[in-house]
């Protein structure tokens, strides 16, 4: 049963795409303090590592193309395991939700509004998300295609504000870390962001495409968003070199510094805008993807009913998960990633792996 | 406090009546089910009470059970 009969275009839904992974460039705090002035090498490396795991997304969604992961989960694994790993699912939206607003908050805390409590911001926030989500997937998507290209202007003018700061001896030494150090950053991110496209899978049946394109436009989504934060990585080293870990948020840092002769400056207010933006599309999606996830594995007609209690819950949770940002980015740097790759990589490859040996849509079909 | 139990109460009255009326009580049980779960998480957070992070506690099992970290 489809729960959202909402449909999106193909280039909505590439831009979605897109829009997700740029939204995650505020997180580059995860890795830099690991690979420094080389972190550039591992978003690229990253990129290439996750390239084989989006084919195998691009697979499950062209083997059940009226399907979501809840469903697909039932049909693969069976009713008891495949609700189990959706009940895992469903933590892991929850906690993307609830991390995506966390970020947001302390980003505006920090950047914007220091007298503002976080409370009154994620509150805020979480509820113009909930009025989104409320009208389904038509609404949580429509707007994504106008950030994604906001962002990509932005971050254009950003590179040309910066270009009198731009020093290219910033980025040597280059390959003077240990091997481990550009494992450990690949690891990062190809699970945040890079792997956490795999919440797409919850929208395939909502994409007005036949299953055999949407490998073209699933894969260009994520092309630009690779793209996109391999630029921001590079400008941000080329601008800050390997200080480039000490900061919480290099990218911003860099935003801050740049200016146009005397006439324009302080213009991060504008970034800073841009990114929250971009944060709304992003927890909103997530926001979208865990009510429907919800009202899938109950059987609901609809995800009305759940959208405020998991918005309240979203909220208390952002703030139980980490006592402070300095334990998020450990967090994040550490044991985040290897808990990801669990849902990221290993579930959806296990679910293609089982699904064939089944040979299951065929079976289906025949049904 | 005050403002958590309000919210909640605003929460419950645009979230269960509508269920009540349409007498969908699976509905108002799962949603019930995670209502509850927020108002005895939000009370706990704001009477100062240490909630454990399952996302630490997730890291710490990985870290000292599996051994698996960096």
């Amino acid at each position: 049963m489809q729960i959202d009969k909402g449909k999106i275009t193909a280039v909505q839904f590439m831009f979605s795409v897109a829009c997700y992974m740029q939204a995650s460039s505020l997180l580059t705090a995860f890795f830099v303090g690991i690979t420094k002035q080389d972190s550039w090498i591992v978003v690229i490396l990253a990129f290439l590592v996750c390239l084989p795991f989006l084919f195998i997304f691009i697979s499950i969604m062209r083997n059940f193309p009226d399907k979501n992961l809840i469903q697909i989960n039932t049909l693969v694994f069976g009713p008891v395991v495949g609700n189990i790993i959706s009940a895992m699912y469903i933590w892991y939206f929850l906690t993307l939700t609830s991390l995506n607003l966390r970020d947001l908050s302390d980003f505006v805390h920090q950047t914007i509004m220091p007298k503002t409590p976080s409370i009154v911001i994620m509150f805020l926030f979480l509820l113009v998300c909930a009025w989104a989500v409320r009208f389904g997937i038509g609404v949580v998507t429509r707007y994504n295609t106008l950030f994604s290209i906001i962002q990509i202007v932005i971050l254009a003018l950003a590179v040309v504000f910066t270009a009198n700061l731009i020093d290219f001896q910033n980025f040597l030494p280059m390959f003077d870390q240990p091997a481990m150090e550009y494992v450990h950053g690949t690891h990062v991110v190809s699970t945040i962001p890079f792997g956490e496209v795999v919440v797409f899978l919850m929208i395939t049946p909502n994409i007005k495409l036949p299953p055999k394109k949407i490998s073209k436009f699933f894969l260009w989504g994520f092309v630009i968003g690779g793209i996109v934060l391999v630029v921001v990585i590079l400008r941000d080293t080329a601008v800050l070199g390997n200080v480039l870990g000490l900061f919480s948020l290099p990218s911003f840092e860099t935003q801050r510094m740049a200016s146009l002769m005397e006439a324009l400056s302080r213009l991060e207010i504008m970034f800073a805008s841009v990114l929250i933006i971009l944060l709304f599309a992003k927890v909103t999606f997530l926001y979208y993807v865990t009510v429907l996830s919800l009202a899938q594995i109950f059987k609901f007609e609809t995800f009305k009913p759940f959208i405020l209690s998991i918005g309240a819950l979203a909220i208390v949770y952002a703030f139980i998960l980490y006592s402070s940002s300095m334990q998020h980015v450990e967090s994040g740097t550490n044991a985040t990633p290897i808990l990801w790759t669990l849902f990221e990589f290993v579930l959806p490859m296990l679910t293609l792996l089982i699904a064939k040996m089944r040979k299951l849509p065929q079976t289906e079909e025949v049904v | 406090m005050p403002y958590v139990i309000f919210a909640f109460l605003v929460i419950a009255l645009i979230d269960f009546l509508p269920l009540i009326k349409q007498k969908k009580y699976k509905e108002l049980f799962c949603v019930g089910a995670f209502f509850i779960t927020g108002v005895v998480l939000s009370i706990l957070y704001v009477s100062g009470v240490v909630i454990p992070s399952p996302m630490v506690l997730l890291g710490d099992f990985l870290k000292k059970v599996l051994h698996l970290s960096y």
